[in-house]
């Protein structure tokens, strides 16, 4: 699954998958996470609900769905 | 059948530590502890020492500076004006995301494969990998 990784220059970090499905994609982004813990990078806690949000493209009408997962 | 898109974890918090740095990869930060006072307030650091829980970087004017494990800094035997003192704790919170970075690049480099990677003008670390899961 290809992603993206970007860690700013105020110390945060954001991971993109591109491929598969929204639960696929938070499950790998987790399991990055999870190793990245494992080495001793110290990672503030994840809000399942909030933290991660969908961006879906459907190619065959073109239109863009912006699902998100959390209220804001 | 469930389509294709993109998932986006929203940005978190590193908890980016000098002195957590200071015991993951010494060499590279010490070199750019060593580098940051140099070419800021010309000073030359002289010995290393752990005191304590903290790592104690003494110059050649008598002074040192100290980096403590909750990445606090203390400065005691050099003068410094306030302003710079806060240029000082700045710069090193700056250098512990700096160094925090280079980490996650070495580490990234072994749980999954690098496509490639660039530096963003505003100073961000951009990595496109293939995860291998």
């Amino acid at each position: 699954m290809k992603a993206t990784i970007i860690i700013t220059a105020d110390g945060k970090i954001s991971v993109i998958t591109k491929e598969g499905t929204f639960e696929g994609g938070r499950q790998e982004i987790k399991k990055l996470l999870a190793s990245l813990g494992i080495e001793g990078i110290e990672i503030a806690s994840i809000d399942d609900e909030k933290d991660f949000e969908q961006h879906r493209h459907d190619s065959e009408s073109h239109a863009h769905l912006h699902a998100h997962s959390h209220n804001s | 059948m469930p389509c294709n898109g993109v998932t986006v974890l929203r940005p978190i918090s590193l908890k980016a530590n000098v002195f957590r740095e200071i015991k993951a990869q010494p060499e590279v930060a010490i070199n750019a502890i060593k580098k940051l006072l140099a070419d800021n307030w010309q000073a030359e650091v002289i010995n290393i020492q752990q005191h304590k829980n903290a790592t104690r970087f003494y110059i050649n004017s008598g002074g040192y500076l100290e980096i403590t494990a909750d990445g606090l800094i203390k400065v005691a035997g050099f003068w410094l004006p306030q302003n710079h003192f806060e240029r000082l704790a700045k710069i090193i919170g700056r250098l512990g995301v700096l160094l925090t970075q280079e980490r996650i690049r070495q580490v990234i480099k072994k749980i999954a494969v690098v496509e490639d990677e660039q530096r963003a003008p505003n100073g961000a670390l951009i990595i496109n990998v293939k995860l291998e899961g």
